[in-house]
């Protein structure tokens, strides 16, 4: 029999509505309109059972049902679902420390907690002092705790729940405590309660210490359980999911991070810029396919010949955003002009959105006319110029709507021999 | 209920009386100063002020103030152990009765001391306090801590769910206090009000323990079982309630 057995475990917070219903006035009135409450599932369909003697690790993001988890095991939340066996006596040590007053002294407080934590009477006062000498602190055994520093209280702490003396353990994020030296002392005696055969559960995010003492990982995200498994395997795609879903805020980020770039010596700047359809109206959604006609307006400052206009599409995406098509004048032989200054210029440019469904935004750019040795000089650059999105194109995946048509002719029936495809 | 939980029982209450007066320079002596002073004020404004008086008026007055003070102090407080604790609570899986438990004994602590210094006190004004009729005291007193520990069973898990049961029950002690004859006599309530005091369980317990030490007369049995049946049930009621809905305790903290 295992000391643990969790089978389909699930638990649904209800959390009302703000305000909270807590007095018996709102209460009273609260029972003439329907109970606003919110619904959390906290947990999913658990289920796994811990060997006796293994040390098993769950990991998961904050908020992904972990201590949840520990406290149904510890019999403090009631599944609504499901069942929770523990054979054996349990010390869970969700919080260090529970119940410490600063006004009593080393040994109260341990007298105090060890009793919270189930020491037996009978031993208790022996167990008392080998707290004491455990946690190294023997020469402040009769002093109050509020001259302590916080390392000592952890100490203490600790060392009262490693003589718990149960058959299972869980620990909550409560091994990084003290010096390097104090956190050996306790992970030697992890490996002692191991060899003893005990059962640890440990709810950690310290993925190295959990790679290192567990031999069994549970991963939950959302109140599932995403994998269970060999601790390295475990950790491993832990850390790839955790790596993804950074790169995709990321992505998110990005396109309204860039909206206020621009850059330029200013020597000319865009005054005006906006794309329209082809009867002038201003096209912030266009049809797949459809002709659309970017305007432009440049005033420049100084004198300036054969500026470089150009332009470009950005795709923007969950991704993140990539260029999908650049232009300007000179790459299609088209002259801008030599212009004074305080003169403005008007420049047209019509291109058809062949594109996917989904969102864009134009950049656009005044350079120098680049002599070919220099690299180019920048007058003006604008990032998100405009946005504009795409509709009704009918294709499901790509970048670009390529306008494809389809023809289906019936083929006219053949001599036999000349069928192309050899029978297998 | 093992000797762990009563160990239990006795860290959370040495716990409470210890950090009381932490901070003191009297330390425990004002455990004993304090309801000594007490019982000096109360005397001296119902005997020369108020002309309240009754045979043994001193012994009469002090115990039953002493009686209500372990009703009052245990039921308040054990009403509020549970929050006071919740950090207790909702991390350790423990038998939750100890908390509330502790409250009790910890007022019972206050109790004892209390009467000691009543013996004190009366034997110093001449009074005789040993006798007899003492023996009936330890019943008197279980049948306190019975109704006590009922009330506060019954009412603390509901205070975790519902604040106002804290205070409303501080309003019904008050309430309480004038309808049981602790600093008047019952005699002068008109009969038409003697239904209040009788049925008040306060009354008939404080009774009994007037007899057994202030007056040396031993109660009527039967009365004393009456009593104990009523003290019984309660405790009986709150405990039920208690584990009732102990199993969703950490959900309301």
């Amino acid at each position: 029999m295992d000391p643990i057995e969790v089978r389909g475990v699930a638990k649904t917070f209800r959390i009302p509505h703000a305000p909270p219903r807590r007095r018996l006035v709102d209460q009273l009135a609260g029972l003439f309109r329907p109970m606003s409450v919110e619904l959390f599932a906290a947990l999913t369909e658990i289920s796994f059972q811990v060997p006796s003697g293994s040390f098993l690790g769950i990991i998961g993001a904050n908020g992904s049902g972990k201590s949840t988890l520990l406290k149904i095991i510890a019999g403090l939340l009631t599944p609504d679902a499901g069942e929770v066996h523990v054979r054996g006596t349990l010390a869970p040590l969700l919080e260090l420390g529970l119940g410490f007053h600063t006004g009593l002294t080393a040994r109260e407080n341990v007298a105090l907690y060890g009793a919270i934590l189930g020491f037996p009477a009978h031993t208790a006062a022996e167990r008392v002092e080998a707290v004491l000498d455990f946690a190294e602190l023997r020469p402040f055994a009769d002093t109050k705790l509020k001259g302590f520093s916080t390392g000592m209280v952890s100490r203490l702490g600790i060392a009262t729940a490693l003589q718990a003396d149960a058959d299972i353990l869980l620990l909550d994020e409560v091994l990084a405590v003290g010096d390097v030296r104090f956190q050996q002392k306790c992970l030697r005696t992890f490996e002692a309660l191991k060899q003893q055969r005990k059962t640890i559960v440990l709810v950690s995010h310290d993925l190295g210490a959990v790679q290192r003492f567990c031999d069994h990982v549970l991963w939950l995200a959302g109140g599932r359980l995403v994998t269970a498994g060999e601790p390295r395997a475990v950790v491993q795609a832990y850390l790839d999911a955790a790596r993804r879903d950074a790169l995709n805020e990321a992505a998110a980020r990005r396109p309204g991070a860039q909206a206020t770039r621009r850059f330029g010596d200013e020597c000319a700047r865009f005054v005006g810029g906006m794309l329209e359809r082809d009867d002038g109206t201003p096209a912030t959604s266009v049809r797949a396919g459809s002709r659309v006609v970017l305007r432009l307006t440049a005033e420049f400052r100084t004198a300036c010949a054969e500026p470089v206009f150009g332009f470009g599409v950005k795709q923007v995406g969950a991704l993140g955003s990539h260029v999908i098509y650049t232009i300007n004048n000179h790459q299609l032989g088209v002259s801008s002009g030599s212009f004074s200054p305080g003169e403005q210029v008007e420049i047209r440019i019509p291109f058809t959105a062949a594109l996917m469904n989904g969102h864009y935004s134009v950049f656009a750019m005044i350079a120098a006319h680049s002599n070919g040795h220099d690299g180019p000089i920048f007058h003006d650059w604008i990032n998100d110029l405009v946005a504009f999105s795409v509709e009704d194109s009918p294709c499901w995946e790509g970048l670009a709507d390529l306008a494809a048509e389809f023809r289906c002719d019936p083929v006219r029936p053949r001599p036999a021999q000349e069928r192309a495809i050899p029978a297998a | 209920m093992d000797r762990r939980f009563w160990h239990l029982v006795v860290q959370f209450a040495l716990k409470d009386f210890k950090i009381r007066y932490t901070h003191s320079v009297l330390g425990y002596a004002w455990s004993v100063l304090h309801p000594l002073v007490f019982s000096i004020v109360y005397y001296f404004v119902c005997k020369t002020f108020l002309h309240f008086d009754a045979a043994n008026f001193p012994g009469y007055l002090l115990l039953g103030m002493m009686l209500w003070a372990f009703f009052s102090e245990g039921s308040g407080n054990g009403i509020g152990s549970l929050l006071a604790r919740s950090s207790v609570i909702s991390k350790v899986p423990l038998q939750r009765e100890a908390i509330v438990y502790a409250a009790i004994l910890n007022a019972l602590i206050t109790l004892a001391i209390n009467l000691v210094i009543l013996g004190v006190l009366l034997t110093l004004a001449g009074e005789r306090v040993i006798g007899w009729s003492l023996a009936t005291l330890p019943v008197t007193l279980l049948e306190l801590i019975l109704l006590t520990t009922g009330i506060a069973l019954l009412l603390a898990p509901l205070h975790v769910r519902y604040h106002d049961v804290g205070y409303l029950w501080s309003v019904l002690l008050q309430i309480g206090f004038w309808m049981t004859p602790i600093i008047y006599v019952d005699k002068t309530i008109p009969a038409r009000l003697q239904w209040m005091i009788v049925y008040n369980p306060m009354t008939r317990i404080i009774t009994q323990g007037r007899e057994a030490i202030v007056y040396q007369t031993f109660s009527d049995p039967k009365a004393m079982l009456h009593t104990f049946l009523i003290a019984g049930t309660v405790m009986l009621f709150g405990s039920w309630v208690f584990r009732r809905m102990q199993p969703r305790l950490v959900e309301y903290l």
